[in-house]
């Protein structure tokens, strides 16, 4: 597959994209000066030369007549960085007084796109090659849920990412795991491996009991079906768990 | 330490507060449906008259064929389907709305996939080629920026200042800092999560705590919302002495009850007054 199209194509789909939409960028002149500057201050020195609190603001910049300052620090005040107020559901944003619908949309944009960069960070070369990049994704999606959630990643004979997939979201310290339906789906996908991955909300990944035991049981379903069980990888606060490195698998 | 930790005693400081029960259950099971047969004599109704075709235009479906709702139609598709509902040209669409409050950001959004190869490699791209793309101005290009950071702090740890509160020193040290400030009698809840971390602290009334409705309800409420699984009770009587009145300990079995219904712990119901500390736990009475 050509990765890359004509350049003219291309650059005649930006002319006629010109032409429809507003002018980029706003006149730097009067109070719009305070946005051009951060903005610049951002694109020449990347997230570290601005404070969380101003990268919340160059995301609340799309929204029109919003003074951004102050809620942004109120924002970073109740979720404490960022990431936290990305990763906040709708309705504990929308308890923040301020925020109303445009925020919440563009606070969930800015979530789900990266969240989509992290995962396909991990498409591209075998997942087993690119750990670093699997931890950082699993990380970014799972950390800061509130509940415990369950995903397989179902693997083919490269172990190349055939599919990611949510299989099922609990309470604040369980979540229920059928072996039978992740097999099944294995088999459905034609995958030849599996990992499974959940996340502790406490922000301990240490296996509990219940964790190694129904980890065990999915291995000997998948192994009859002769599907692998490369990895558990359970996600905690800024650390992850890994069943293999833990010689429990 | 302070005068309060010398009133209270040595007794309870060896108090840990147990691990909240975690649920048994692997999940709900459904019973398998038996088949039933119909029952005798009952003739399914006879179908009402067809409506007369074609229908009357009372409301349609789509109030406009064209483009128009079309970002509104994104946004309600993130906001109640979730972001793997939309394709990836559609979250560079909705990228691109930062920028541009009107017009079709959709051309923009599959050209910009076409020459860059994919949404991850749009969004990589070095800041100053995106800067020389045409239809790309300093605000999209920032926002296209913006992802690739909130990427990168999402895969880092989020620091947890909050406080541990799993035996009696830490929670007397908690309180002794919390409770200098408030001098006015109230009636508070800690609600924990299961390592038994402060997720909040939160005042239910100030004034007259006999007379503050406290309701089980509410408070197992707020638990859920917060997602704690273990409270702590607090109230603060700084005139009078802290004997737990029949009403206190009434009310701290009533929310026993009802938290304990949905898995959250009541670890304790502290009275705190100007002759010392009473814990409800240690005297027996939770």
């Amino acid at each position: 597959m050509t990765k890359r199209r004509d350049l003219a194509e291309a650059q005649g789909l930006f002319a006629e994209a010109g032409a429809t939409v507003a002018a980029d960028g706003e006149a730097a002149a009067g109070h719009l000066g305070h946005r051009a500057r951060l903005r610049a201050r951002f694109l020449k020195g990347g997230a570290e030369a601005v404070a969380d609190y101003e990268l919340l603001e160059l995301l609340l910049f799309a929204i029109p007549r919003l003074d951004t300052k102050p809620l942004a620090k109120a924002l970073i005040a109740r979720f404490g960085s960022f990431a936290g107020v990305l990763a906040a559901p709708p309705e504990a944003l929308r308890s923040v007084p301020g925020v109303g619908d445009a925020v919440v949309v563009t606070l969930k944009v800015a979530h789900a796109a990266a969240l989509k960069l992290a995962a396909a960070e991990v498409r591209e070369a075998p997942v087993l090659n690119a750990w670093d990049k699997l931890v950082a994704y699993l990380h970014a999606a799972l950390a800061r849920e509130p509940v415990e959630h369950v995903r397989v990643l179902y693997l083919d004979a490269k172990n190349r990412l055939k599919a990611d997939e949510a299989h099922g979201r609990g309470t604040v310290n369980h979540t229920p795991l059928y072996p039978r339906e992740i097999v099944r789906r294995a088999l459905e996908l034609q995958a030849t491996a599996l990992i499974l991955v959940h996340n502790h909300p406490s922000g301990d990944p240490t296996p509990s009991r219940a964790d190694i035991d129904l980890t065990r049981e999915v291995r000997e379903a998948a192994a009859l079906l002769g599907i692998a069980l490369h990895d558990h990888v359970i996600v905690g606060n800024g650390r992850v768990a890994s069943f293999r490195q833990l010689g429990l698998l | 330490m302070g005068l309060l930790r010398r009133l209270f005693g040595k007794d309870a400081e060896g108090l840990r507060f147990p691990e909240p029960p975690v649920p048994r259950s692997r999940g709900f099971a459904e019973a398998p449906a038996g088949l039933t047969p119909p029952s005798d004599g009952s003739a399914s109704p006879a179908p009402a008259a067809e409506a007369a075709w074609p229908r009357a235009p009372a409301e349609v479906q789509f109030p406009s064929t064209g483009p128009h709702g079309h970002r509104a139609r994104l946004r309600d598709k993130l906001l109640t389907r979730g972001p793997d509902a939309l394709a990836d040209y559609e979250l560079l669409e909705m990228l691109l709305f930062f920028a541009m409050p009107k017009g079709d950001t959709k051309p923009l959004a599959k050209a910009l996939i076409n020459r860059f190869g994919s949404f991850a490699e749009v969004l990589a791209a070095p800041t100053k080629v995106l800067l020389e793309t045409r239809g790309l101005g300093p605000h999209s290009v920032a926002a296209l920026k913006l992802v690739q950071a909130a990427a990168l702090r999402l895969a880092r740890a989020q620091a947890a200042e909050k406080p541990l509160l799993s035996n009696w020193a830490q929670l007397i040290d908690y309180l002794t800092a919390a409770c200098a400030r408030e001098p006015v009698e109230q009636f508070r809840i800690l609600f924990l999560d299961p390592k038994n971390r402060l997720i909040a602290d939160e005042v239910q009334g100030r004034g007259t705590v006999n007379h503050t409705p406290v309701y089980p309800r509410e408070v197992v409420r707020r638990a859920l919302e917060l997602h704690a699984t273990a409270l702590i009770l607090v109230h603060n009587h700084p005139s009078g002495d802290t004997t737990p009145s029949r009403a206190d300990i009434e009310m701290t079995q009533e929310i026993k009850e009802a938290a304990g219904l949905l898995g959250i712990v009541v670890h304790d119901h502290v009275i705190i007054g100007r002759a010392g500390w009473t814990s409800l736990r240690q005297k027996g009475l939770l």
